[in-house]
């Protein structure tokens, strides 16, 4: 039976040839760290040690923040459990209210609104419990203990201050307590100041909501500075641990060999979103 | 205070999100009044100049000051080539965490200038290795 020719096309004899040219180029590389043909160190060993000491201790200092913006990210978790449960007690005083205003008797509005009063305490209470370590961003911002400064690197240059909100029932959220404004008054019940309470519970709401998207935008900056921190961190290790051995040449192979993974395509760079690929482009 | 850039005839500029040419036949003279990402054609690094990792990692910061909105994804990228630099070459860690500061703090512009000094050292570190390959 006749030998089938066989064809390369152009696209596989490009990627062959890539390879062969792989092959000498790490071939060479390894020659020249067999025989250790010694070119002058750039960095003599003193230095080194020195350089991987400090990178060493940077990497601790770095630690430490990244600690803290664990704390910060406990803090913000807890402010925000705490606008959660504050959003279901104003729907149960909301609901309180509602009734209220259909209610037939004056006693039971009276009694509805003594639960709605007690609702509004247990809101400062809740306040009150939604502190994390002493700092508490739900107390009143004039507070010192509401606000908490989040620092990301070691000279702290670099850093976002959480600011909080007040968000008790009266002086925080406006809401109107039964007692300052009677549901029944004059021996009737009063639609008004229900109403009034009512509308007060829907903005307290819409307040809330917008303190939890601030909270939420905060976290998800202190989360992603934690990620960066424990790259930079994991790098200056890593470079620290090498940096005694660091021989020149050795980098030098290290590195073109390095660079001829990349080409190969391990670590592909062909993920600029489509916007930027289309400015690139024009390049 | 404005940036005030001078754009030769033909010169393009990436000017916060915008590709912007001189299509003039004499230079110009552009003032920025406000802070957006700029970067200038001879600043500019494209997919296939990005050739060497130092070059990578500067092809990546480039997308992070150019598309801070796809942030996440690059960071990842740009952990991967770093840390597969240092341990290539543990000497270039001083500038990484330079550079990694600047990131930190937002400053892409500056990291960038910063990874030019990276890909000079990349260049000097190849350059003793290169003598036995480069008749390849």
């Amino acid at each position: 039976m006749a030998m089938q020719p066989i064809t390369l096309t152009s696209g596989m004899r490009a990627n062959l040839v890539s390879l062969q040219q792989t092959n000498s180029f790490m071939e060479v590389t390894q020659k020249r760290l067999a025989t250790g043909k010694k070119v002058n160190s750039a960095l003599d060993d003193p230095v080194a040690y020195f350089t991987a000491v400090a990178h060493e201790q940077r990497a601790a200092d770095l630690a430490s923040r990244k600690d803290e913006m664990s704390e910060a990210v406990q803090l913000v978790k807890a402010a925000d459990t705490g606008i959660e449960s504050i959003k279901t007690l104003i729907a149960a005083a909301k609901s309180l209210a509602t009734s209220a205003l259909s209610a037939d008797t004056t006693t039971a509005a009276s009694t509805l609104a003594s639960q709605y009063d007690e609702v509004l305490n247990q809101i400062d209470l809740m306040v009150a419990d939604s502190g994390y370590k002493g700092v508490n961003l739900l107390k009143d911002p004039d507070d010192p203990g509401s606000t908490l400064t989040v620092k990301f690197d070691e000279t702290g240059a670099s850093n976002l201050s959480l600011q909080g909100f007040d968000a008790s029932a009266v002086t925080g959220l406006s809401l109107v307590s039964s007692s300052t404004s009677a549901w029944v008054d004059g021996g009737a019940i009063s639609t008004t100041n229900i109403e009034a309470a009512i509308t007060a519970l829907d903005n307290a709401m819409i307040t809330l909501r917008t303190e939890s998207s601030k909270l939420a935008n905060n976290l998800s900056i202190i989360t992603a500075r934690q990620e960066f921190t424990q790259g930079m961190i994991n790098v200056l290790k890593d470079g620290a641990a090498n940096l005694t051995n660091a021989d020149m040449n050795e980098e030098g192979a290290n590195m073109l060999m390095l660079q001829t993974r990349q080409a190969l395509g391990t670590t592909s760079l062909s993920l600029a979103s489509q916007a930027a690929q289309s400015v690139l482009r024009l390049f | 205070m404005a940036l005030k850039l001078s754009l030769k005839p033909g010169e393009r500029l990436i000017l916060g999100g915008a590709v912007v040419k001189n299509g003039g036949s004499s230079s110009c003279e552009l003032l920025i009044e406000n802070r957006v990402p700029i970067l200038r054609e001879k600043d500019i690094l494209t997919e296939e100049g990005a050739d060497s990792p130092c070059r990578r990692i500067y092809y990546v910061i480039q997308l992070m000051y150019i598309d801070e909105g796809n942030l996440a994804s690059y960071t990842r990228l740009y952990w991967n080539l770093v840390h597969d630099l240092v341990q290539a070459a543990p000497s270039t860690v001083a500038l990484i965490d330079a550079i990694n500061e600047q990131i930190l703090g937002q400053r892409y512009y500056q990291a960038l200038k910063l990874t030019r000094k990276l890909i000079a050292y990349e260049e000097e570190v190849l350059s003793r290795v290169s003598g036995g390959t480069e008749n390849l």
